[in-house]
């Protein structure tokens, strides 16, 4: 009695060092306004430092990967809120993005070390659909493998690999320049 | 046997991650040798999976870094301590202010400073007298009491001893009188 458990966790301190870069640019990817990413992902880690002296508390065998994987979970939970918020004002007609404003082919011969082109990448992958964005967001720029996107978003095998397949085909053709997506009418 | 336009195209991602059982690989690859715009798709979806693939992860700033360190180390603390102080001045602190509103505007009312203001007050306490009843005559009255109940149950016996009628006498009396002899 009273006797003080071992935690098995790693530290907090080098998962939130070697996380912060990658769940930023999540919130990045997801959110439309930039202005409002910081606050956000300090939200983020402000919740993921309860959870983890929670799971200290109760003496949790975490690994590295699923230490990753549960911040990312407090992340996503985050984000969809967050865009259920804005979503609301899209509504009202408050938010004035210009989604639709390509024309460009990025796709053939755009060089994508160009920052300006990057910014125009970036911009084309805000356009997708937010339940389209998140797979290809984490499972093609932050590397994550399938399974672990797959318990991030809480999505079962099929939804997430169609999800995954037909955002990767919409952001396809808002690179190509195509105001209408062939993919979204081909798939759905 | 060769798929749809439609299947093909949402099978991409899996054929061209080699998820797909080899027969349907194979299917897929059919139908893209035979549909051209099934096969300019793919070529997108390749390009667009490169290009991805390439995208660097962006840098954050030193500051705000060190906000999410902090906020991930010490909300909870500062936070936990604040929501302690405020649910302290709710429980313990609204109940002090109301006794000490009421001792002070009605001080007879709160019994713990009614005694306080008593004890202060020395002069009064000799006006109080404690009164032992036995010393001042009760005793004797239970004295009295008490012979007249052990006379009492020197007579309480049964009917018949306390000089009712005997045994004899009520067979006399009430069963001869009526003819109801009892059998023998």
């Amino acid at each position: 009695m009273g006797e003080k458990t071992e935690s098995r966790l790693p530290e907090l301190r080098e998962v939130v060092k070697e996380q912060d870069r990658r769940v930023y640019n999540f919130c990045e990817y997801m959110l439309y306004d930039p202005a409002l990413v910081a606050p956000l992902v300090i939200n983020i880690f402000a919740e993921f430092g309860k959870v983890y002296r929670r799971l200290e508390s109760h003496a949790a065998e975490y690994s590295d990967s699923e230490l990753k994987i549960r911040l990312f979970q407090v992340a996503w939970t985050f984000i969809q809120r967050h865009l259920a918020a804005q979503e609301h004002n899209l509504h009202v007609g408050r938010d004035t993005r210009d989604l639709k404003d390509f024309g460009r082919d990025l796709l053939a011969g755009a060089n994508a070390e160009d920052t300006h082109v990057r910014e125009q990448i970036f911009q084309r992958i805000l356009s997708l659909d937010a339940d389209l964005r998140a797979p290809v967001v984490l499972r093609d720029i932050l590397k994550f493998d399938d399974e672990q996107t797959m318990q991030i978003l809480g999505m079962r095998w099929g939804v997430y690999r169609h999800r995954l397949n037909r955002g990767r085909l919409d952001f396809a053709n808002f690179l190509r320049g195509r105001l209408v997506s062939r993919s979204s009418e081909a798939t759905t | 046997m060769a798929i749809s336009k439609f299947f093909c195209q949402n099978l991409l991602s899996d054929y061209v991650e080699k998820l797909l059982p080899a027969a349907r690989q194979s299917e897929v690859k059919q139908c893209l040798e035979q549909y051209p715009d099934c096969r300019e798709m793919y070529q997108d979806l390749v390009s667009t999976l490169r290009l991805l693939e390439g995208l660097p992860v962006r840098d954050i700033s030193n500051d705000v870094a060190v906000r999410i360190m902090e906020a991930s180390e010490g909300a909870r603390s500062r936070k936990s301590l604040s929501a302690r102080a405020a649910q302290v001045a709710v429980f313990a602190g609204v109940p002090l202010a109301v006794l000490l509103g009421l001792s002070v505007l009605y001080p007879k009312s709160v019994p713990v400073v009614s005694r306080m203001l008593a004890s202060t007050s020395g002069g009064e306490a000799g006006n109080f007298l404690r009164y032992y009843p036995l010393y001042h005559g009760a005793a004797d009255i239970l004295d009295a009491q008490g012979a007249v109940i052990e006379q009492a149950e020197n007579f309480s016996g049964s009917v018949w001893e306390e000089g009712g009628l005997s045994a004899e006498e009520f067979e006399r009396t009430f069963q001869l009188q009526s003819g109801n002899v009892p059998e023998k």
